[in-house]
């Protein structure tokens, strides 16, 4: 379990990171969200050893994280460069090490993913005559190379067309069996398809924070949308207060979610009125980030 | 292996596989090497052949005993190094032997012609349209000044072997005001420590640039972020600083290994080179003193353009010694050249010049060398700082109360 706890940052007197905790569970896909300057790349950073911490702590299967364990941390920063005068190889063998992979395990495993990524016979190549692709796969190998227990993603999917995202979203699966991601993204879609569980930050602070199913299908945020054969008048739509109708359009209304199970409504409100419809609508994890934000704000 | 070995062998092998290193490494030392052993070389080999040479004596004085003198100048072969003929007819004018002397210069019957006046003091004066080399001119010089001497010496009933002895004080005299033995050995220590100098500025230059180059590349494309994530900024340092230090090695080995050939083939008397052990000891904590300054002032920088500024105004320190090379070559325990011996940037090209014309005392040395060691101390100290808060800023160049700050930081 890599768990956070109280984790404070101070750049200067500026503070960046406002006393944040949370908890990454093996086998899933983090997600930590936030608008651009949120401290989500801080809080990353943090993690990885790069920035000290102002307070708080971080512990790793119940030991203290610290740089002597970057060696199973994988990492893929937002702001993607290589060596553009090295060849492919080289410069994965070189990071590999740096991870603490032996020369001659550094290659196999270079070979397994330059094939794996139709990539084997760009190998000798200087990394500025890839393609931009091409460069994103060698930095994304670099990542995943040593087999780390933590993966670190920052903004994954930037730069890249969807055939390589496709491919990689597929290796992310995989890869998280037996091993903690945390994926840093300001992509809405992307969250929502991609991760388990999700910590909404904005400003250095905590906003929101929990399983992405039960924020997605929590009641609260759900609503009905109940559509009619005639237009409502403004009596008629009196007449059904009692189920907290938000709004209504011609023959439509929206009603908040309430105790009343959907079975009831139905049976009620067709006591009065011929329904033509009657949908659950559940909000997207952009509309629900746009709300928290907003009233965070 | 160790994350900083990894490091050093990266930062090494980059290097050496460049192209730009086989042409600064290899090549510019090379062209440096012979432009500076050119003038030593003309010095030495040019005009290896008698040199036909008139002398227009108007005083009727001097030109038996300056033709006797002159043929005593003989070449490395055994050959005279002058031919010399008198011009000079009692019947003619001053213009008119001159005139009949220029036809000969023209006509290339002669080199030049010696015009030899005399009213309160002798006047010489060489006519020629070529280039004499000093060590001609020299010659030319001192045989009229030794017959000269004989000649007025027996004037005042002086014997040949008194104006002999005579000549030889003067001799002496004229070249004993350095502290070096003679004008080539003068020029030899200069070409010496102007080689050192100029190896130690390019190899600082180059090597420092190149490592300045690299970290705006790994700051600017974010690299940095990534290593950081493997090691701790301590290791990067260290690996950065042996592998500029093993690149440093490996380019004094080639030049030890092209000084050594020189060496061989009579190009370069290495044992000419004074205090050779001091001079090398200087040239390694030179090169470590400035790479370390590089890498602290390189952190701080974002931009190609600004690490060329950063280079520029380092060389200045580097360069300000050849502009006084010769001034410390003359006098090398003036109070100037001592004070620039512990002035930490211009300590090593001042101590290498120094080195090369005078031997100072153990102590001096020492202590030369404790304060070098000394500032390097402050040195890694200041820039591991910079570094380590330097690295991961990229945009806007820190400002110096942000720098000061750094330096405050535990």
């Amino acid at each position: 379990m890599l768990e956070l706890k109280n984790i404070t940052k101070y750049f200067n007197s500026n503070l960046v990171l406002d006393n944040i905790s949370f908890t990454v569970p093996k086998g899933e896909i983090f997600g930590l969200i936030g608008p651009n300057g949120a401290g989500k790349t801080t809080t990353l950073r943090i993690i990885l050893g790069i920035l000290t911490l102002s307070d708080g702590k971080i512990f790793f299967n119940n030991n203290l994280l610290n740089q002597n364990y970057s060696n199973i941390t994988g990492y893929l920063p937002e702001e993607r460069g290589l060596y553009p005068k090295s060849n492919v190889i080289n410069t994965l063998a070189y990071l590999g090490q740096l991870k603490g992979l032996k020369y001659s395990e550094v290659i196999e495993k270079i070979n397994y993913w330059l094939n794996r990524l139709d990539m084997l016979e760009y190998s000798k190549y200087h990394i500025e005559e890839l393609s931009k692709g091409n460069q994103q796969k060698v930095q994304f190998i670099s990542a995943i190379l040593h087999d780390p227990k933590i993966l670190i993603l920052d903004e994954p999917f930037s730069g890249f067309d969807p055939v390589n995202q496709s491919i990689f979203r597929e290796i992310i699966e995989e890869y998280k069996q037996d091993k903690f991601i945390i994926l840093s993204t300001h992509l809405m879609d992307l969250a929502e398809s991609l991760c388990d569980e999700i910590f909404l930050i904005d400003r250095g602070k905590e906003i929101f924070s929990g399983k992405m199913k039960n924020i997605i299908n929590s009641e609260e945020r759900t609503s009905y949308e109940v559509s009619f054969l005639e237009n409502l008048n403004e009596e008629q739509f009196d007449s059904i207060k009692m189920f907290n109708p938000v709004r209504k359009s011609k023959n439509s209304v929206y009603l908040k979610n309430s105790i009343k199970n959907p079975t009831e409504i139905i049976k009620e409100l067709s006591r009065n009125f011929e329904i033509t419809e009657f949908k659950k609508n559940v909000p997207s994890l952009n509309q629900i980030f746009l709300s928290l934000v907003d009233k965070s704000s | 292996m160790s994350k900083s070995l990894v490091i050093a062998r990266w930062e090494f092998f980059e290097r050496i596989k460049r192209k730009s290193f086989i042409f600064s490494m290899i090549l510019m030392p090379l062209l440096v090497i012979s432009f500076s052993l050119l003038p030593s070389f003309l010095l030495n080999k040019g005009n290896d052949y008698p040199l036909p040479i008139g002398i227009v004596d108007l005083t009727n004085k001097y030109h038996k005993q300056f033709i006797d003198e002159l043929n005593q100048s003989t070449l490395p072969d055994g050959q005279p190094a002058f031919l010399s003929f008198n011009l000079g007819r009692e019947e003619m004018t001053k213009s008119s032997l001159m005139e009949f002397g220029d036809k000969q210069v023209l006509s290339d019957f002669l080199i030049g012609y010696v015009i030899i006046e005399e009213s309160r003091a002798i006047n010489l004066t060489l006519r020629t349209n070529d280039i004499f080399n000093l060590e001609k001119l020299n010659i030319i010089e001192d045989s009229f000044n030794r017959a000269a001497l004989k000649v007025n010496g027996e004037k005042v009933n002086l014997s040949k072997d008194e104006a002999d002895f005579l000549s030889q004080k003067i001799t002496m005299m004229k070249n004993s005001y350095i502290d070096a033995e003679s004008e080539e050995d003068i020029l030899k220590s200069f070409i010496n420590s102007y080689l050192f100098i100029i190896l130690l500025v390019t190899m600082i230059l180059f090597s420092g640039g190149m490592f300045v180059r690299s970290l705006v590349v790994e700051k600017s494309n974010r690299i940095i972020e990534l290593i950081l994530s493997s090691c701790t900024s301590k290791e990067l340092l260290f690996g950065k600083i042996l592998g500029l230090s093993f690149f440093g090695l490996f380019q004094l080995i080639i030049w030890m290994i092209i000084g050594i050939l020189l060496h061989k083939t009579n190009t370069l008397n290495l044992l000419s080179i004074q205090n050779l052990e001091y001079q090398l000891l200087f040239f390694v904590l030179g090169y470590v003193f400035y790479s370390a300054i590089f890498i602290g002032l390189g952190s701080i920088v974002n931009a190609d353009h600004e690490a060329q500024q950063l280079t520029g105004f380092l060389s200045i320190f580097l360069i300000f010694p050849i502009i006084l090379a010769v001034e410390i070559i003359r006098a090398p325990n003036s109070i100037l050249a001592i004070f620039l011996s512990y002035f930490p940037l211009t300590s090593v090209p001042i101590m290498l010049l120094r080195l090369n014309s005078t031997k100072p005392g153990a102590l001096e040395i020492l202590s030369v060398i404790s304060v070098l060691l000394f500032s390097l101390y402050l040195v890694i100290l200041i820039s591991s700082k910079l570094f380590r808060y330097g690295i991961l800023k990229t945009g806007k160049r820190p400002n110096y109360k942000e720098i000061i700050s750094w330096l405050k930081l535990k």
